[in-house]
């Protein structure tokens, strides 16, 4: 357990005097609930890794990107795809370059890289370039865990524990985590429960939708931020938040989330020339601009009155 | 209860059988998260706590529970066992500070609030009054009487142990029976042409003697198909619950696609009529189920086989090993899964139809074993010697 653990605060102001070159470079609002806040400082303490889940839309990658922001940490992001093993996360060996500079050199003398040394053949993944940092931890964001195979968290575990450690059998070299990396786990839940040994391993946070007073701060930061945009007036603000949590309460196979709140308030403030109005919105019988709203076809029907 | 100081030992020894509490809740917890969590109980008995840190049962809840039913049990079990384990009062001394300067961090400690408490401790019990008798009934002023309270043995929380278990039987949970589908592959390299085959590559280019392109082959996909012959009404009615668990996560729990089951439904022997539903409207002939039937289909049959009722009918055993027979002519994967325990097979038809075919108990073992078979990995079955 580190002796001063990296403790987040979840203020948009507050920011590191030296951040690293990897470290986001602009302020992305970010409203945490305390227990999220607290859930992240206590990840950060006992060197766990993070488990997010939530419905989509929430702001689950968000976070990291605050996180690394805040404390002045590189953010290395993994995008997990279905293909994804986890020794991409770790290192690529890029075997056919090689083969490839082996047969120019036939030709010409080697420019740029050496098919001697295996080591210019080797990429680091995101997890190894955070073991590899030096002077500080690494924020590591591994997006959408349930997209891989079911044995791909099962993989991870083995390097997240202690010791931090991974061999690049290639070359030979083994490279250790000085300091243990804050590790921030998305997972839609797409595909059934993970596996347990690794649910065991993380803590494990639920990310509720925001209640009207946390959305109305999270919409206020968001036009603080885009200060080229006209921010919504407080009426058409408070009756697009009554309509929109009305229409969370109803009967949809998806609902709408954050994200997709604050595209609609844009649309509707920013559009056209003029901005909607609060009262047309009332009492409409359709709500305007729905594609953004209802994306399946079955709840497009259910909230699209027809005009007759 | 609450002002006395607990003892570390005591506390410690509470969270051990909160610990294991939740381990016979089916809670997958390990040796470390109980490390762990007795790390957090040090350090919080010993005030080394941040603000910014939860207090010390939300950070149990977060560390142990991993699904929002479990918080929910979680939460039942902290309320009882939180005052003997943690001493109520917020941690009094700041964390230690350490040569990591991060300036900005004094100053928020000077300005951040104090953790609320998410588990108040109860409230104390009012003492019972003595009744005071009335002495002077004539005196002016009015004294308001004084009632008793009624006596009570103190209050004195224990954590519930052994609690009567009257949910229903599930010797499988579903959770289980997820893990377990996934184990039903049959990866065929049929998808599409985009792996990249290194070895593959490096032997073609010496062969050649000169490399000129990366070798790809085909991705693997799961070619497994099931057929689900399920039991249903009659002797199998108080396991309803269980096959319908079984029908729900082999398609939900992402290892086969739908197009990949079959499943039907059938009462006593699947020869009198096969139907597609659990109310028995679709009816299907056994010999067009028959015809789907290849070598890479598995067969998971579920039923008692009789071994609810205990008795012993050679008719149901001569239909059943008849229907077994035309079944093993097509596809050797066939397992039988008995939601009876295996003492009670002994006895009963069950017992007679386990000669023929690998019959397994519908418990976690049982139910890997016969994925394990249908896949084409049989392990050696103790009663079916004969096979």
């Amino acid at each position: 357990m580190p002796s001063m653990p990296y403790q987040f605060l979840g203020d948009n102001q507050r920011h590191s005097d030296s951040p690293h070159p990897d470290s986001p470079q602009s302020l992305e609002p970010y409203i945490a609930t305390d227990e999220l806040k607290q859930a992240v400082n206590l990840a950060i303490y006992l060197g766990r890794p993070l488990l997010l889940e939530g419905e989509a839309g929430c702001g689950k990658t968000k976070l990291a990107k605050a996180v690394a922001y805040e404390l002045g940490l590189p953010l290395y992001r993994w995008d997990v795809k279905s293909s994804s093993k986890a020794q991409e996360g770790l290192y690529t060996y890029d075997a056919i370059l090689r083969l490839h500079d082996v047969e120019l050199m036939k030709l010409q003398p080697p420019e740029v890289r050496n098919p001697a040394d295996a080591a210019t053949y080797v990429r680091l993944g995101e997890l190894g370039k955070a073991f590899a940092l030096e002077d500080r931890p690494a924020v590591v964001l591994i997006d959408e865990i349930d997209k891989a195979d079911i044995d791909f968290p099962n993989d991870l575990l083995a390097v997240l524990e202690e010791p931090c450690q991974f061999q690049i059998r290639e070359t030979g070299q083994t490279i250790t985590a000085q300091h243990k990396p804050i590790v921030i786990i998305t997972s839609n839940k797409e595909k059934g429960n993970l596996p347990a040994p690794f649910l065991r391993r993380c803590l494990y946070y639920f990310l509720q939708f925001p209640d009207q007073d946390r959305l109305k701060a999270i919409v206020a930061s968001h036009y603080q931020n885009h200060a080229d945009l006209n921010s919504p007036e407080p009426q058409l603000l408070d009756t697009a938040l009554e309509v929109f949590m009305d229409l969370r309460q109803s009967t949809l196979f998806k609902k709408p989330g954050t994200s997709e709140f604050l595209d609609w308030l844009m649309a509707l403030t920013n559009f056209k020339s003029v901005a909607y109005k609060a009262e047309t919105l009332k009492t409409a019988a359709n709500l305007p601009y729905p594609e953004l709203l209802f994306k399946i076809q079955a709840d497009w029907k259910q909230q699209w009155k027809p005009a007759l | 209860m609450e002002t006395s100081p607990v003892s570390p030992e005591y506390s410690q020894d509470r969270l051990l059988g909160l610990f294991e509490s939740l381990r016979q809740r089916s809670f997958a917890l390990g040796m470390e998260e109980y490390m762990a969590a007795r790390f957090l109980l040090e350090q919080w008995n010993q005030g080394n706590w941040s603000p910014h840190w939860p207090d010390l049962g939300t950070a149990l809840q977060l560390l142990w529970c991993k699904n929002l039913s479990e918080r929910a049990t979680f939460h039942l079990l902290w309320q009882e066992v939180s005052p003997q384990i943690a001493t109520p009062s917020p941690p009094t001394s700041a964390f230690p500070a350490s040569d990591l300067a991060l300036d900005l961090e004094q100053d928020d400690r000077a300005g951040a609030e104090s953790p609320t408490q998410a588990f108040p401790p109860p409230e104390p019990d009012p003492p019972p009054a003595d009744p005071q008798p009335n002495d002077s009934p004539s005196t002016a002023s009015l004294e308001v009487p004084l009632e008793t309270l009624p006596v009570r043995a103190p209050y004195r929380l224990t954590l519930l142990e052994d609690l009567p278990d009257l949910t229903r039987y599930t010797p499988l949970t579903a959770r289980a029976m997820a893990y377990g589908w996934r184990y039903l592959r049959r990866p065929v390299a049929t998808g599409p042409i985009d792996v990249l085959d290194l070895e593959a590559t490096v032997e073609q280019s010496v062969r050649q003697g000169f490399y000129l392109a990366p070798v790809y082959r085909r991705r693997y996909q799961n070619a497994a198909q099931l057929l689900l012959l399920i039991d249903q009404r009659g002797s199998m009615v108080p396991f309803h619950a269980l096959t319908r668990d079984l029908v729900e996560t082999v398609t939900t729990s992402g290892a086969l696609q739908e197009s990949q089951v079959e499943i039907f439904y059938f009462q006593n022997s699947p020869l009198l009529g096969l139907y597609a539903d659990r109310d028995f409207t679709t009816p299907y002939a056994f010999a067009q189920v028959l015809e789907t039937l290849s070598v890479n289909v598995s067969v998971l049959i579920v039923s008692d086989a009789g071994a609810a009722r205990g008795q012993r009918h050679l008719t149901r055993i001569e239909q059943t090993i008849l229907f077994l027979v035309q079944i093993l002519q097509e596809t050797p994967k066939v397992a039988w899964l008995n939601p009876m325990p295996e003492y009670r097979w002994s006895g009963s038809s069950a017992e007679m139809v386990a000669l023929h075919v690998p019959m397994y108990p519908l418990s976690e073992t049982g139910f890997s074993q016969a994925i394990d078979t249908v896949r084409g990995q049989p392990l050696a079955h103790y009663l079916s010697s004969l096979l």
